[in-house]
């Protein structure tokens, strides 16, 4: 990957993992604020139902207060002393009560005119309506009406649906146990639903006077003790009869409406919690719920406040906040890549054009130059690669000259090998003349010879006796003359012959070889009681008899130039890999080294022949021989010391 | 054999990157997506057919309260996801404009609902609605026939019904037997008229009624004919109410001054004529009522203006039918069943019920007296 797309790739990255860490915290404030919203509900919801249950007991205590009113009790003694002094009261009132609840509703019987619009009755609305109406714009009550001991009328505010109270439950509670508070009533002739208060009414001796019972509209009930500042325009507060009859909505709703089967109702499982609902569109909504245990110790009263916000809402400003950190990201995403992407450029640019002036220079364009824009590490790796590219070139400079020299000198030597080589030509076709030569020459000069020393013989046979002494003389000088020429041509025609002799190269016994040389020179051993030492000779390639010539000649020249002492000679094989490096080494009188080059020369004599015979030509066989078998002879020699004669030959596998 | 080998590392490397750039751009395109998927919903178009020039343009603060509503909902997400589009039409208090703004508002919005203002409006663009099959919700509108034989006509609004109890209440205080009445010349002023007739039959109360046409500005002639009488009662606009009070004290009437609901106006209460008028007032008025404290805080702080009945009313309106339509679906036929099931509304004007079936959607008056300017309210059970 490039560097300019690693560079992007990783603001990307950082970016990613940034604003990752961003939506991670925004998350946990969202828990945090549903939460939150949560608690606030529960505490407004408990706030609801104490104040739902203060306004009932508000109202319980308006009428106990309203109780101690000198006119009611005036006008409750009064009905009450009209009804004592009746003959037969229960009939009078049963006559009364059936007469009343036969009236049809939209008329009205003299006693219904005369109990509604009693001064009583106007006083019923004026303190508990008309107050409530004018003040707060909402009824405190709906509906409100006094009966004496005797369980009957006396003021109303609405006409009721019978004059007899006293067989009502809560007449007989109030009486009974001072006051009464019923369960939720729907009244389909106002369609509200109401909650039925009643207080026993008592003299100031406490005897019984009478009961007053009210009607407390739920809706305008509850609606007064939640309204608070709502946090969310999308809250929404119910309050539900743990049987599911909903009671209020702080939205449009059909109160009095079963919701027991609703989902979220049926998520209502503790006596407080919270939990999130869909609706039928799919919003979310967020309620929270708290079950009172009976609003003033009242069982009937067990009812539900229910909170719900759209979760929505309560995360608004969270949402926005997303939303916000969104394009800023993407914004900050965008100006990133900007950025990285300069950044990659000003970075990757000089790199490519290092990268194209590496290969131009590898194209060979050494004076190519990197153009220095910034003075930052890139800058120094430029002036860098520059001064690289100078010194490259200087260096190529003289690489090159010293290679055009090598060249001519290679041409020349070329040159000079091809000279060698035809003077080599020239030197070995005259050598093989010369051998030629040597060898015709000396095998015509043999014949000659052979009559010439015959002849002398014959002479010295037939006429030796006859000759003069001088002339006897002569001739036996000529005899000997021509003998050791003989002599002589036979050394020079077994040296020509070692040199043009078919050799063979197969693997031989050295021992073999060096046996059939002391076999040869056994007289001379035994003659000068020489001792001969020799190590395990290996087997080698080579020719059997030139190696066997070689032999006898090294131990023959060995045992010619003795010294004082007792002759010994050691035949000494040093293995080293596939080559072994033969030895013949003596204690004679040695040899000074100016002369140790020319010992292998033909005919090159150190001493008198008189002193040491020979015609000395053996060592130049013995390089011969050697040279022949790829190796050269050396020799290491000083006067009084010995000589040790050294060549190498490949030991047979 | 390098050269090919450059030209497959190229090729890796061009597909790296347009895999690079294709990730980036779908996380640009996603996150862009999200943040404007948020308002992709159809929104739920409301027909509005306002008075906002002619004799009706003090309904302008009705429009205020729809706007404020629809805006508050819009807030929280609208109707189930759907923003509120309030399309305002003036009808220029005319039937011909009314009809005109009607035809326009179907032919080029097709609104869910429509909301009309004043009777005679209300009137003339309720065939059009019940022919185009969509609710019509009318407020301010009394006019009495206005629902007859009407299927997707609703009114929310007080009738003469609940215009008149509170005024004869104060009658019977005020022991009126000779009453003028002057009204507008239009169903709403006819009904409050032919309501007060009703309301005092078997009473000892000679009632002496005048019309007046909406356009006029000289009411001498009607002031003439309901001078002799013990207390005048003016059925119309604030505008016409305004002027026909300037009038009667021009003249030295000395007789109670009452006047329809529409004397609450807040700018009309400002006129000296109306000091000592009793009327019918609505409770937003009421300084200790509280459903409404937050509502005119609220709407003082965006409009600069004190709250009136108008103004809660156009926002009650938004508000009820967004809530009716929460969770349901959003067609003409669903608020049309939904504004018929019955339910209670706890509206900026009192607790509202309506009953199953019932198309009116009505809050209560109380009898009040303007004094300096402010709306004092009296006993109900006088």
């Amino acid at each position: 990957m490039r560097i300019r797309y690693k560079i992007l790739t990783g603001y990307a990255l950082i970016m990613l993992l940034f604003f990752a860490m961003i939506f991670l915290s925004l998350e946990q404030g969202k828990r945090s604020l549903l939460t939150s919203a949560t608690q606030n509900s529960a505490m407004i919801a408990d706030s609801i139902l104490m104040k739902t249950a203060h306004n009932i007991q508000k109202r319980l205590d308006e009428f106990s207060w309203y109780g101690l009113d000198s006119d009611l009790q005036q006008a409750l003694l009064v009905s009450n002393t009209h009804f004592a002094a009746l003959a037969d009261h229960d009939r009078y009132i049963a006559e009364r009560d059936e007469e009343w609840r036969q009236t049809p509703l939209q008329t009205s019987t003299p006693l219904m005119t005369e109990i509604t619009t009693s001064a009583l009755s106007h006083d019923l609305r004026r303190k508990f309506f008309t107050f409530f109406e004018l003040n707060y714009g909402y009824l405190g009550f709906s509906e409100i009406f006094v009966t004496n001991s005797y369980g009957v009328n006396i003021a109303q505010t609405n006409r009721t649906s019978d004059y007899l109270q006293a067989d009502e439950e809560w007449w007989q509670r109030a009486r009974k146990d001072g006051q009464y508070l019923g369960g939720v009533e729907y009244d389909e002739s106002s369609g509200i639903q109401g909650l039925t208060i009643a207080v026993r009414l008592d003299d100031h001796n406490g005897d019984f006077l009478g009961v007053i019972k009210g009607v407390l509209p739920l809706q305008s009930l509850i609606r007064t003790a939640e309204i608070v500042t709502r946090e969310y325009q999308t809250t929404e507060i119910q309050m539900i009869t743990d049987a599911g009859i909903l009671l209020y909505s702080s939205k449009v709703a059909q109160l009095g409406k079963n919701i027991a089967a609703e989902p979220y109702f049926l998520k209502i499982k503790e006596d407080s919690g919270y939990f999130i609902d869909q609706n039928s569109s799919g919003r979310s909504r967020l309620f929270t719920y708290i079950r009172s245990e009976g609003l003033l110790n009242s069982k009937q009263l067990n009812w539900i406040v229910m909170i719900s916000h759209d979760p929505e809402e309560i995360l608004t400003h969270s949402i926005l906040f997303e939303k916000k950190i969104l394009l800023g990201g993407i914004a900050a995403i965008l100006l990133a890549t900007i950025i990285a992407f300069y950044t990659a450029r000003i970075i990757a640019n000089p790199l490519t054009r290092l990268k194209q002036a590496a290969a131009s220079i590898a194209n060979g364009n050494l004076e190519c130059q990197i153009k220095q824009a910034s003075r930052d590490e890139i800058g120094d790796l430029a002036q860098t690669f520059n001064d690289m590219a100078v010194s490259l070139s200087e260096s190529y400079q003289k690489m090159h000259l010293e290679i055009e020299e090598r060249k001519k000198a290679e041409t020349a030597l070329a040159v000079h090998a091809q000279e060698l080589a035809v003077i080599g030509d020239d030197l070995a076709r005259r050598n093989s003349e010369l051998d030629e030569f040597t060898y015709v020459a000396s095998h015509d000069l043999q014949e000659p010879l052979r009559k010439l020393t015959s002849f002398s013989g014959l002479l010295v046979k037939d006429a030796g006796d006859a000759l003069p002494e001088n002339a006897r003389k002569d001739l036996n000088f000529i005899i000997d003359a021509a003998t050791r020429m003989q002599a002589l041509i036979q050394d020079l025609l077994a040296l020509s012959r070692s040199g043009r002799k078919e050799m063979t190269n197969l693997p031989i016994s050295l021992d073999l070889c060096v046996d059939d040389a002391l076999y040869a020179l056994a007289v001379r051993i035994e003659e000068i009681d020489a001792v001969i030492r020799r190590d395990s000779l290996p087997q080698v390639i080579g020719d059997k008899t030139m190696l066997t010539q070689l032999y006898q000649n090294l131990i023959g020249n060995a045992l010619k130039f003795t010294g004082e002492q007792r002759p010994l000679i050691h035949l000494s094989a040093e293995i080293h890999g596939e080559k072994v490096v033969l030895g013949v080494r003596d204690n004679g009188i040695g040899i000074k080294a100016e002369y140790c080059d020319r010992i292998f020369l033909p005919f090159k004599r150190l001493h008198g022949m008189a002193e040491y015979p020979g015609s000395g030509i053996g060592l130049a066989i013995c390089r011969k021989v050697v040279e022949r078998h790829g190796s050269e002879i050396l020799v290491e020699s000083e006067p009084g010391q010995g000589t040790l004669f050294s060549f190498t030959l490949t030991r047979a596998s | 054999m390098l050269a090919k080998l450059f030209r497959s590392s190229t090729k890796k490397k061009t597909v790296t990157f347009r895999v690079v750039n294709c990730v980036t751009s779908l996380v640009l395109m996603m996150a862009i997506f999200s943040v404007s998927c948020s308002s992709q919903k159809e929104p739920v178009k409301i027909g509005a057919i306002l008075s906002l020039t002619g004799p009706g343009f003090y309904l302008q603060e009705f429009r205020n309260g729809m706007e404020m509503a629809a805006d508050d909902i819009n807030r929280t997400g609208g109707i189930n996801g759907h923003k509120i589009e309030l399309i305002v039409e003036d009808s220029k208090t005319t039937p011909e404009g009314g009809k005109a703004a009607f035809q326009k508002l179907e032919k080029e919005h097709n609104p869910l609902f429509y909301v009309v203002n004043m009777s005679s409006i209300a009137m003339a663009t309720r065939d059009m609605a019940e022919e185009a099959k969509v609710p019509l919700i009318a407020a301010p509108t009394a006019a009495k026939n206005l629902l007859s034989g009407k299927e997707w006509i609703f009114r929310y609004w007080v009738t003469a019904q609940d215009e008149t109890p509170p005024i004869t209440n104060i009658l019977n205080k005020l022991n009126v037997n000779r009453l003028g009445v002057i009204y507008l010349d239009d169903p709403y002023g006819k009904s409050l008229f032919q309501q007060l007739e009703e309301d005092s039959s078997g009473k000892n109360r000679s009632i002496i009624g005048v019309s007046f046409p909406s356009n006029t500005k000289d009411f001498e002639t009607q002031i003439k004919e309901v001078q002799e009488t013990d207390a005048i009662y003016i059925g119309g606009f604030a505008s016409h109410i305004s002027m026909i009070l300037t009038q009667i004290r021009a003249t030295g009437y000395s007789g109670h001054l009452l006047a329809t609901s529409g004397a609450a106006d807040t700018s009309a209460r400002k006129n000296p004529a109306f000091e000592g008028v009793y009327l019918a007032s609505p409770m937003i008025y009421n300084q200790a009522y509280p459903y409404t404290k937050e509502l005119s805080e609220k709407y003082t702080s965006a409009y600069h203006l004190p709250l009136s009945h108008y103004a809660a009313t156009g926002y009650d309106i938004v508000k009820l039918v967004a809530g009716l339509l929460s969770g349901q679906e959003l067609s003409r036929e669903n608020v049309k069943k939904l504004l018929e099931q019955g339910y209670n509304f706890p509206g900026s004007m009192g607790d509202i019920r309506v009953v199953p079936g019932s198309h009116e959607i009505n809050f209560q008056l109380y009898p009040a007296q303007i004094r300096q300017e402010k709306i004092h309210f009296l006993s109900n059970t006088l």
